[in-house]
């Protein structure tokens, strides 16, 4: 039995009377490559939002690590508002900011690109770095963390080394090819030192040959960072060529899970999903 | 090896450049042919960079757009005078309130035993207390306006300096702010002459530049410092920022502080120049001004904020007077120019500037800043499609 890094314990998310995630218990373990998936709408990027602290889960619990890092309960208004289960099961609240989980080790990143647009390539790797300091506003100010920030520079001189973006390291983050945006906000999410990376639709508006690459990509980077990967998306040459475990959102309720092959064969996904949205 | 001699030469020619500029400082104070305006515009003006470089810090490098920076002048300003008033003379000045002032004077304290040294720290330490007591009104304000976003917090900050605009001269704080009457007689840049044997030696403008200096070179380093870049970040995306680990609370109250810090300084520094201290001074018209000179130089600047101080101070104190002046030639009265017209032709330039050169001056490069070609095109680009 592997070592768990991510459980997703009865997590609901409800805005206003929309239930957009119910229920949803989902296990991650280490070194796996975890991907969900789901028709549109379904729930997987709110899902992405809770564990990352963007959204407070209506109710429900995240464990990263063996540790609690979100939990909720239906409270004020939502308490008659709530239209999901497992009401009374968690009393306490835990919501951490995005920037604490992020310290905590989930890095992630975004289904439309959100580099920084006014820095370059390195620049953005760099500020991502801002997070591992130990200097303080002062001691950075006058330059009394030269060390600190020349140990910082190095690393991400290495990362991009590793990740083949040193040639593009002084080009304006946005004003490269998209797949090579991709790769620079897969590295700038590296840069934090996660230890479980969320990927938000990777391949998205990929062609064919990227998306074998990034493939390729993945799974190196999985063993080079020593990673976990949970990852969103809908190219399923992609997701069944290297998850682990694959599963299946579809308005907001787990309909399957399994290894790809499993999923693959499950007449409730081919229903919900696969079947419609597949030429096979 | 290369890089650090580089960086050495980059640092040796930076300090003789500085030295040279002082030099020349020294001598413009000291030559009696310099025209007068010449030298307010060089003392306003590198007073109006500092601030407009703070403000710059705020609004182009966190992107937080906040127009409270003349009510943080304003309490730096009154901090500084209330402090530097020679004890002898608060009794006149303080003539409505019985019991009015303080009772000492720091830099006299100082002076007394330490001579001219001990003065000079005595208005360091006023001018950093004055930086303080803004910076600590910064983070009052900030605790509930720095949840709102753009516009919303532009109205709230601008709403907080007329407030304290107000609260100055609120009678209660009478013995402390004298009301609304002036503040005057405190230390200011002409104590620190030298005279020797019937020989003045000026230092009325080399002072200003200084301490503007200093505080610009701190800032400086700040946003060229991993804070500084987190503050870039929090202004390109605050969703990827805070995604990054950069905490959106701490870090834009950390800004807004250091930002009124600074203005505080250049609040008490003004008030030196002038020589003298009223909160009607400090009217939001004075924010509109520092704003201008933010995007005539370019948001995201810092010399482009110090250039285009200099230029707003010269054109409004001297080049542009003629404008508000009856002229005659001959017996042909001029059409136009009358009192006030300087700031129609004031409010033309904006508009030009807005419409035309939206970048300002300097966009966001600095002076000697080498940009890889490809941002600049791209940043060319940007321009061209908008």
């Amino acid at each position: 039995m592997s070592e768990n890094v991510l459980t997703i314990e009865n997590a609901t998310m409800q805005f206003g009377g929309v239930v957009a995630v119910d229920n949803l218990n989902l296990k991650v373990d280490k070194n796996q490559i975890v991907s969900l998936i789901g028709p549109n709408g379904a729930g997987k990027t709110t899902a992405f939002n809770v564990v990352t602290g963007v959204y407070a889960p209506t109710n429900g619990a995240v464990w990263f690590e063996g540790r609690k890092i979100i939990e909720n309960t239906p409270h004020g208004k939502m308490k008659k508002l709530y239209k999901g289960q497992n009401a009374g099961q968690y009393s306490h609240i835990i919501a951490p900011t995005p920037d604490k989980i992020t310290q905590m080790g989930i890095a992630r990143t975004f289904q439309n690109i959100r580099l920084w647009k006014s820095q370059t390539v390195f620049e953005n790797v760099l500020i991502a770095k801002h997070c591992r300091r130990s200097a303080n506003l002062l001691s950075a100010t006058f330059r009394l963390n030269a060390d600190e920030e020349k140990r910082q520079r190095e690393e991400c001189e290495e990362l991009l080394k590793v990740l083949g973006l040193e040639d593009v390291r002084d080009e304006l983050a946005t004003g490269l090819p998209y797949g090579l945006q991709r790769r620079v906000e897969i590295a700038r999410a590296l840069a934090t030192q996660p230890k479980l990376l969320l990927l938000d639709e990777p391949a998205a508006g990929m062609n064919p040959q990227e998306t074998e690459e990034l493939t390729a990509f993945i799974d190196r980077i999985r063993t080079d960072f020593n990673l976990t990967v949970f990852m969103i998306e809908h190219h399923m040459d992609l997701v069944m060529d290297i998850s682990d475990r694959v599963y299946v959102l579809d308005f907001g309720r787990l309909i399957a899970e399994g290894t790809p092959a499993e999923v693959q064969n499950d007449p409730r996904v081919i229903d919900a999903y696969l079947g419609v949205d597949e030429d096979a | 090896m290369t890089m650090k001699q580089e960086k050495k030469r980059i640092y040796l020619r930076a300090a003789l450049g500085l030295i040279a500029l002082l030099a020349v400082l020294l001598a413009l104070d000291n030559l009696s042919f310099v025209p007068s305006m010449l030298l307010t515009v060089l003392r306003k003006g590198a007073i109006y960079a500092l601030v407009a470089v703070s403000m710059n810090l705020l609004n182009g490098f966190t992107g937080l757009f906040s127009l409270g920076q003349a009510g943080f002048m304003l309490l730096g300003a009154y901090t500084y005078a209330i402090l530097t008033i020679p004890a002898a003379s608060q009794k006149s000045i303080y003539q409505r309130y019985a019991n009015g002032g303080i009772g000492f004077s720091i830099p006299e304290l100082l002076s007394k035993p330490l001579g001219g040294f001990g003065l000079l720290l005595g208005v360091i330490f006023c001018l950093i207390l004055a930086g303080c007591i803004a910076a600590l009104f910064a983070f009052l304000i900030g605790l509930p306006v720095l949840k709102l976003k753009s516009d919303y917090l532009a109205i709230a900050t601008l709403g907080f300096a007329e407030i304290i605009r107000a609260a100055v001269v609120y009678e209660g704080f009478g013995p402390l702010t004298n009301g609304s009457n002036l503040l005057y007689g405190f230390t200011s840049f002409s104590n620190f002459n030298i005279t020797l044997g019937g020989f003045t030696l000026h230092l009325e403008t080399v002072m200003p530049f200084l301490f503007s200096g200093i505080c610009i070179a701190i800032i400086l380093l700040l946003i060229n410092s991993t804070y500084g870049r987190a503050f870039k970040a929090i202004r390109d995306d605050e969703i990827a920022a805070e995604a990054m680990g950069i905490n959106l609370a701490s870090h834009k109250r950390m800004s807004f502080i250091i930002s009124s810090f600074f203005a505080g300084i250049s609040g008490a520094m003004l008030a030196m120049y002038q020589a003298s201290v009223q909160a009607t001074t400090f009217k939001s018209s004075m924010t509109y001004e520092i704003l201008l000179i933010v995007v005539i130089g370019g948001i995201g600047s810092v010399s482009g904020s110090i250039i285009a101080s200099f230029l707003f101070i010269a054109s409004s104190e001297w080049l542009l007077r003629f404008l508000d002046n009856e002229t005659w030639i001959g017996g042909f009265r001029v059409p136009l120019l009358r009192s006030g017209f300087r700031m129609v032709v004031f409010s033309v330039i904006i508009m030009a500037v807005v419409l035309f050169f939206r970048k300002g001056i300097m966009g966001d490069r600095e002076l000697f800043q080498k940009k890889p070609a490809s941002a600049a095109k791209a940043a060319k680009k940007e321009v061209r499609s908008k």
